[in-house]
């Protein structure tokens, strides 16, 4: 196949605007995938990934497709990452593109996020296909969502398409414009070789699996390769392009898609973002934009029962072999046992990481409140990394403090701006700018400190905008900040887990919420129990679990004691579901309480 | 020595449901003819159903409801067909509960006549203000007059009823219904916390908060006080809510605590056989027509299983001033409780085993040992439940 007739290219949407749905049509379209095959898919897709050792998850597939003018061409569809932890990743896959499809909900218009992805492909120099889909929906607002594109990207009314994927509308006419508007892949097939990884998943058969464009050069199997950041030599055992089924080829190069597996054991090897080369034909130079990705956001996690710390251990294992991004190591509490600190891209990432050993992995954990990480610089000038409120060093050793700033973009219907000043200013929130993308919708730049929008920051911005704003940010900076420690203490003992690290001016809050809620959820006990939240030595909040006096069951005759004894089974059971702190027993949904704010 | 079993007959009917009560009962009529058709048909069944057929029974209890609302030849009857039915044998007690609101001389002579020989009256309190927040039917002295009424009618067994931490109640008014109780002088005291059910008009008016809860301070005041004045007058104390003058302990209550079988009969009865307990549907309407097609009117039934007996063992045992035999536990659970309880009984300040049960420990702890018996102190008696749920935690 000739250069000229590849096309490289994505799709940037919002969740929910038919991503997925518009994919399937243009698979369909090309009769990539029969509608028959569609639905064998998800039917037959645990045994297929099994058995034959493919993936079905779509990270890129190459599409055959005869266009209107005669000449066969190949297209290329490169999956992206739909939420906002995982903006690295996203831009990995627009750089081994050239275009790029937008889809706007003709009903919800566009959103935070999709700016943010589309501003990262304008900057990649993709060329940008508008298609505003849903345009069956009653609720379609066609003209206004045209305004909103051509404001935001300056392009022509009538170069916007039209679309229902549900419906299959307007399905040829995407396909005609990519070919027509997308520009062929560049790229020398003898220069040397430089091929850029937007994904990588594990196969439990084969090992990393990593997809890949080939900028520069050929990769043949057989050859030695070379990973650029890790610095790792393999040998590209198999290379091929990516249909339903990774289909083997002899080779892969400049321009092209596919798929390669070296016998890298885990993904850790083949990370997005990375250059690969060949050892006869090494190029000098990675591509641009390489990083290493960092977790943002730490938190504990603790089997409820001791007896799954080892269960935990194996599932993080095996998430980590397809996730690159996330980190832990063994933690050791006090109050919860022995757990793992675990590292995230951001808050979504760590739900659906949890939620994943709970519901994959049948675990029950508790987690502790998600913090940053915060740089402690200590009077001897060493800078310690903190990303457990327990290793903060000594307050008296610290020079100063930094925590990790973000700057972000607050889209909203303009008659929310009031409100969502209001939560960003009560967030720390250090105001850039407003943009009008038209005149209903505004574009509020923020920073804020990490910290403050990891909890419930999403929550809250949507109910005071009645579902409407969305919010995207990226990592910008560290800055010193007046952070403080505060621990809350039951009967004088600190209780090591539900340590905060927290900016000096909400401490007093934070405490007395999370004594209000200990109060209410501790059990009274047979003596009195002092909850006291702390800064150093300072006591700045507390509240008083008394001591039971009468506990007696007045009556038990003929007709009671099934009652009572269930009530023993149910204690027993409750027992279980408590942790023992000092003297002191703590329900679990103590330290999940205080995760809700 | 294995006890003779029990037989407890459930009265659904009330002239008016108290605001606090979580007890079975209607206070429509109507039904009254069907029910003991119904009852006698139960009755009937049970009779050729091991073990109730065989065993020998010695206690009777009518309980409710209000048993004292029953014709005296309806009562005379109940009495006739369970002694043809069952082999109730020896020296029998035969109790039933009465509310002073519907005593009248001439029955109580009746009840005594059919049978009957222990009247337990539900005198809750002798002051008309907590009376009618419990809204009970009587005031204070037709309190009085009920148990001088039982006493003249012949009844040579009288029980009566008390409540502490009533809303409203204060330590005086407990004080004066304790001294009224003592000088009326009858056989048994039975002297209640007042239990707040989150469901009853009580507490729903609490949680309302047209009512307040009495403090639990005042509460646990008021029941070491009640025990104060109580033996002080002569009275044994010998379950956690029960005191009794010599020879006057409630023998058919008893056997719940110390595990003998019991059958009960009626809506809403419990019974139990040794191994498995059951109880009938609580609804008189449904009860009526299972047994109008012959069928027993339970609704549940449980097998109990080693730890559910041991459970149980704590549970009742902990109850009675006589505690909970250790030797039946090691049968039972094949292991000594002191020693699998050892931490548990540490954490709950260990024993005092030179105190005897239900008295002050000086060392304030809330369990002793006498005659291979766990039972609890003054100490461990307010805080039963606490107790309970840690022991029951070893099994």
């Amino acid at each position: 196949m000739k250069h000229t007739n590849i096309r490289n290219f994505c799709i940037i949407a919002h969740i929910d605007h038919g991503k997925s749905t518009l994919a399937d049509r243009l698979l369909e379209a090309t009769s990539t995938i029969s509608k028959a095959e569609m639905k064998d898919q998800v039917l037959d897709s645990m045994d297929l990934e099994r058995e034959r050792g493919i993936t079905i998850k779509m990270h890129a597939i190459t599409m055959e497709y005869q266009a209107k003018n005669g000449e066969k061409y190949i297209l290329n569809l490169i999956d992206t990452p739909g939420h906002v932890d995982f903006t690295y990743e996203v831009s990995r896959s627009l750089a081994a593109c050239e275009g790029a499809l937008l889809i706007v909900d003709a009903a919800q218009g566009i959103e935070a996020q999709t700016v943010s992805n589309l501003y990262m492909a304008i900057e990649n120099d993709l060329e940008i296909i508008p298609v505003i889909n849903k345009i069956d929906l009653p609720s379609a607002q066609i003209d206004h969502v045209k305004q909103q594109i051509i404001d935001i990207i300056g392009c022509k009314d009538e170069e916007i398409l039209l679309a229902s994927a549900k419906m299959g509308l307007g399905i040829p006419e995407i396909l005609e414009e990519v070919v027509k508007k997308i520009p062929a892949p560049q790229g020398d097939t003898e220069a040397p070789t430089r091929a850029l990884i937007f994904d990588s998943m594990f196969n439990a058969y084969r090992g990393a699996v990593a997809y890949i464009r080939v900028k520069e050069g050929t990769i043949r199997a057989g050859q030695q390769i070379r990973f650029f950041n890790t610095g790792k030599v393999f040998e590209a055992q198999e290379v091929g392009i990516l249909r339903l089924r990774q289909i083997k080829h002899d080779s892969l190069s400049a321009g092209e898609v596919g798929y390669i597996i070296a016998g890298a054991k885990d993904v850790k090897d083949t990370k997005v973002g990375d250059t690969i080369t060949t050892v006869n034909n090494p190029a000098t130079e990675a591509l641009p934009g390489y990083r290493e990705v960092k977790p943002m956001v730490y938190s504990g996690l603790f089997p409820s029962d001791t007896d799954q710390y080892e269960d935990l251990r194996a599932a993080l294992e095996k998430l980590r072999l397809n996730d690159s991004a996330l980190f832990y190591e063994p933690e050791t509490s006090i109050a919860l046992g022995f757990g793992f600190r675990c590292g995230f891209l951001g808050l979504l990432h760590m739900e659906i990481i949890q939620e994943r050993l709970e519901r994959e992995y049948l675990l029950d954990l508790v987690t502790t409140v998600p913090n940053v990480e915060f740089h402690a610089f200590t009077k001897v000038g060493t800078m310690v990394a903190v990303d457990n409120p327990a290793n903060l060093p000594p307050v008296n050793d610290i020079e100063h403090i930094e925590e990790p700033f973000i700057t972000s973009s607050i889209l909203t219907p303009a008659e929310y701006v009031g409100n969502i000043m209001a939560l960003a200013m009560e967030r720390r929130g250090i105001y850039i700018n407003t943009e009008y993308i038209d005149k209903t919708r505004a574009n509020l730049h923020y920073e804020f400190p990490l910290t403050e929008v990891i909890f419930d920051f999403y929550d809250k911005l949507k109910s005071i905008s009645r579902g409407y704003a969305s919010f995207d940010y990226e990592f910008k900076d560290y800055r010193a900040s007046e952070v403080v420690r505060l621990d809350i203490l039951l009967n004088g003992d600190p209780v090591d887990a539900l340590s905060v690290i927290v900016h000096k001016d909400k401490a007093y809050e934070w405490g007395r919420k999370v004594c209000e809620k200990l109060q209410e959820l501790i059990p009274r006990q047979m003596f009195q129990i002092a909850i006291q939240a702390s800064i150093g030595s300072k006591v700045i909040a507390r509240e008083t679990i008394k001591a039971l006096r009468k506990n007696v069951t007045a009556k038990c005759y003929g007709g009671d004691i099934s009652r009572k004894r269930k009530l023993l089974e149910k204690q027993k059971e409750g027992k279980k579901r408590m942790k023992q702190l000092g003297t002191v027993q703590v329900p679990q949904e103590a330290f999940l309480a205080v995760l809700k704010g | 020595m294995p006890d003779s079993s029990a037989l407890y007959i459930h009265v659904p009917y009330c002239k008016r449901k108290c605001n606090y009560c979580d007890f079975y009962s209607v206070t429509e009529l109507d039904s009254k003819k069907r029910y003991f058709d119904a009852l006698n048909k139960e009755i009937s069944l049970y009779s050729n159903k091991p073990p109730f057929a065989l065993d020998t029974i010695n206690t009777i209890y009518l309980g409710g409801g209000t048993p004292s609302l029953l014709a005296p030849e309806e009562a005379l009857l109940l009495l006739n067909h369970l002694k043809w039915n069952f082999h109730i044998t020896g020296r029998v007690e035969v109790s039933f509960e009465a509310n002073p609101g519907t005593v009248l001389q001439t029955n109580l002579y009746s009840f005594l006549k059919a049978g009957f020989n222990r009247i337990t009256i539900g005198v809750q309190s002798f002051h008309d203000g907590e009376l009618a927040v419990l809204t009970r039917i009587h005031n204070g002295e037709e309190a009085i007059n009920a148990v001088r009424l039982a006493r003249k009618a012949g009844f040579e067994n009288i029980g009566i009823d008390l409540i502490f931490g009533i809303p409203g109640q204060t330590p005086a008014s407990w004080r004066e219904s304790l001294q009224r109780a003592v000088d009326l002088r009858p056989h048994h005291i039975s002297m209640y916390g007042l239990t707040i059910e989150p469901h009853t008009p009580l507490g729903l008016a609490i949680k309302s908060r047209q009512l307040s809860r009495c403090d639990e301070e005042l509460e646990r005041d008021m029941y070491l006080k009640g025990i104060e004045v109580l033996e002080s007058a002569g009275y044994e104390h010998y379950e956690i809510s029960n005191l009794a003058l010599q020879g006057y302990r409630s023998r058919h209550n008893q056997k719940y605590w110390n595990g003998n079988p019991y059958l009960g009969l009626g809506p809403a009865a419990h019974s139990f056989n040794g191994i498995q307990r059951w109880w009938n549907c609580a609804n008189v309407e449904q009860y009526c027509q299972y047994l109008d097609e012959d069928l027993l009117p339970f609704e549940k039934k449980e097998q109990l299983s080693i730890e559910q007996k041991c459970q149980e063992l704590i549970l009742l045992g902990l109850r009675r001033k006589e505690g909970i035999d250790l030797q039946q536990w090691s049968q039972v659970a094949s292991g000594d409780l002191l020693t699998s309880a050892e931490p548990v009984i540490k954490e709950l300040g260990g024993l005092d085993t030179r105190t005897l049960p239900f008295k002050n420990s000086k060392h304030n702890r809330l369990l002793t040992v006498l005659h291979k018996r766990l039972c609890l102190t003054r100490q461990g008696l307010l805080l039963y439940d606490t107790v309970c749920e840690k022991l029951a935690q070893v099994i």
